[in-house]
């Protein structure tokens, strides 16, 4: 049994311990806080030279990091919240996934940028957000999202030893207390794990894998636990067979088997805890209807956040993210 | 202090100042791609620091980084290649006139947004305990954002080997000092208690000898230094967006580097290297000029 904030700390401690120029970065990391979601704890102990505490300087932070990824160090930085990645936009929008390219590939700049991101916890409007999806059409940057099916360690470590450009490593932080799902099994689900072309691991949930399902959703990161649960009551209460796609990476999109899975259902709702407008489901909707308009029997429908900042209070939090109740309404209209 | 190779550096000052003006009239015929921030007059600033350098020190400079790249680099073909758009320039057409590469030199055109990078590279270079340095070069109107002061507290708290060169031109492209910097830049470093000092002087016999004695310091101490050198440009920002008080550009050009060094060193000597390098800049243009265009494969 592996907890998903356990396994990113595991994965840091043993990449620290493997390659002296893999460094963390970023603010309150020492022990005995370690971070404040604790993904840090024990490394300062263990790596005191490997840790670096800053101050509160997220684009100096980012910004320092891209330098020391210029001279062959492998700096993680860890963004306390992923609404703070605002403060770094121009790090990796100009600097960061600019570099390589624009200087004609001379140099790379291998940083990894960890963040939590995500509401649920009534952390209120600028600590709960989604903003992954403002990234989308960032060219040469990676992002990747673990869910529980996936492991967190395991794609951590991917991202700083094999990728040579700016990964952003988005951990939905309702997720760090939960266990991984590592087998086959999840309830009655089946978990079938296929390597996608970025090379992170995309993972098909299915009650019934060898019957046709009625709709496919497709999701990322926080919501597929959502999406899992919704799936099991529309089956016992309606026997709707909906199969979830948890992809790896949100950028770039598995586009082949993102279509090869649509293309079997038909019937394709995009899910996703970020604002819906303008947001990473809009991407693949559309790749989906530019792609395979005539294999579907409906229009891809999507949910997200509402239109409206994250609220602080559960009871209105909860109205403008993405819930089972929404999910269900939508899986119907599908299917109607 | 050794004495000062005035034939040298006049010869790279001459460089970039015959460089330069050739752009300007390239870009008046319509020649080059984009904008063009020449460096005329601030040549002594560029060629006393990076004469003192190793090879393995890296240099990050700004949008106005043609003097930088040439006195670090001596690549006007790389350079022109790079502006004109074609195969032969040192990014292949990629980065234009402000996005520069070449061993290690680098430039970015975003105020202030390279110097936490140069930062981090400081870091590693003490990290793995090399004797490199990295020099920045700012400009006075890259003082009003707030990163840099996020970077000069990282600086002064890490004590790496950054030299931050503030090239104080007294003007963000129109916007001249009095109506941008409140206070005085060399407070600004004192106040995060990064050593900080200034040169109030153009001439290349000021700048050349401290900048030798600030970069072994910044070496051997590898912790970071701030020089302001009050200096100013006797060029437009870019083109067509000079309003400078004439009688003030003319106050400037009396104090013009070159003017100065020229009258150091010998006339036969002035002119046999300006000939040698008004052939080299020519030859230089004439095998740009037939050069490609540059190209680009996408992923579809």
């Amino acid at each position: 049994m592996m907890l998903y904030l356990e396994s990113i700390n595991k994965s840091l401690h043993n990449l620290m311990s493997l390659d002296k120029s893999v460094i963390l970065i970023g603010e309150d990391l020492l022990d005995p806080y370690g971070g404040a979601f604790k993904v840090s704890k024990g490394l300062s102990t263990d790596f005191p030279e490997q840790v670096i505490s800053t101050p509160i300087s997220e684009q100096a932070i980012v910004g320092s990091a891209i330098g020391m990824a210029m001279k062959g160090m492998k700096p993680v930085v860890e963004i306390m919240f992923g609404d703070f990645l605002t403060l770094c936009f121009d790090q990796i929008i100009n600097h960061a996934t600019k570099y390589h390219w624009m200087f004609n590939e001379q140099i790379t700049v291998p940083i990894v940028i960890r963040t939590p991101m995500g509401g649920g916890r009534g952390y209120g409007p600028t600590h709960s957000q989604t903003l992954e999806s403002m990234l989308m059409s960032v060219p040469g940057l990676k992002i990747v999202a673990p869910s529980i099916f996936h492991n967190p360690g395991k794609m951590l470590e991917q991202c700083v030893v094999n990728e040579k450009h700016p990964c952003l490593f988005i951990e939905n932080k309702r997720l760090y207390p939960k266990e991984l799902i590592h087998g086959d099994k999840y309830d009655n689900f089946d978990v079938i794990r296929t390597q996608g072309l970025s090379s992170f691991e995309n993972i098909l949930l299915s009650l019934y894998p060898e019957e046709r399902a009625d709709v496919l959703i497709i999701t990322y990161g926080g919501m597929v636990e959502l999406a899992a649960e919704c799936t099991y009551e529309v089956f016992m209460d309606e026997e709707i067979l909906v199969n979830i796609l948890a992809l790896g990476a949100v950028r770039p999109l598995a586009e082949d088997y993102i279509i090869e899975q649509a293309k079997i259902v038909g019937r394709v709702l995009v899910l996703e805890e970020g604002h819906k407008i303008g947001g990473w489901g809009a991407e693949v909707s559309s790749i989906l209807h530019e792609n395979i308009f005539s294999s579907l029997y409906k229009p891809v429908v999507r949910l997200g956040a509402e239109d409206c900042p994250i609220p602080s209070a559960m009871p209105i939090e909860s109205e403008v993210l993405p819930t089972i109740k929404k999910l269900k309404k939508l899986i119907m209209t599908l299917v109607a | 202090m050794k004495t000062i190779p005035y034939i040298q550096i006049y010869e790279k000052m001459y460089l970039i100042r015959a460089f330069e003006l050739r752009l300007l009239e390239l870009f008046s015929k319509g020649k080059l791609f984009g904008t063009t921030h020449t460096y005329v007059g601030q040549e002594s600033v560029a060629v006393s620091v990076i004469s003192h350098l190793h090879t393995s020190d890296t240099v990050f400079s700004n949008h106005r980084c043609h003097g930088h790249y040439l006195a670090k680099e001596d690549d006007p073909e790389g350079l022109l290649a790079e502006i004109m758009g074609r195969q032969g320039g040192v990014c292949s057409g990629r980065g234009g006139s402000q996005h520069l590469c070449r061993n290690n030199f680098f430039s970015n055109g975003i105020q202030g947004g390279f110097l936490p990078n140069a930062l981090g590279m400081a870091f590693a270079e003490k990290y793995n305990n090399t004797e490199n340095i990295v020099v920045a070069f700012i400009g006075d109107g890259t003082m009003g954002e707030g990163l840099v002061y996020e970077t000069l507290n990282l600086a002064s708290l890490w004590q790496v080997p950054l030299l931050i060169v503030v090239e104080n031109n007294k003007y963000a492209q129109t916007t001249p000092i009095e109506h941008n910097l409140a206070g005085s830049i060399i407070e600004r470093g004192r106040a995060f208690n990064i050593e900080t000092s200034e040169i109030e002087s153009n001439d290349i016999s000021d700048i050349y000898n401290k900048f030798e004695t600030l970069i072994n310091k910044v070496r051997t101490s590898k912790k970071p230094h701030m020089e302001i050198v009050h200096t100013y440009r006797l060029s437009a920002h870019s083109k067509g967006d000079d309003f400078r008080d004439k009688d003030e550009i003319e106050h400037w050009r009396k104090k013009d580097p070159l003017v100065h060094i020229r009258k150091i060193i010998s006339d036969n000597d002035a002119i046999e290297i300006e000939d040698k390098v008004n052939v080299r800049l020519k030859s230089v243009e004439d095998k740009v000029n037939k050069m490609p265009y540059s190209t680009i494969k996408l992923e579809t």
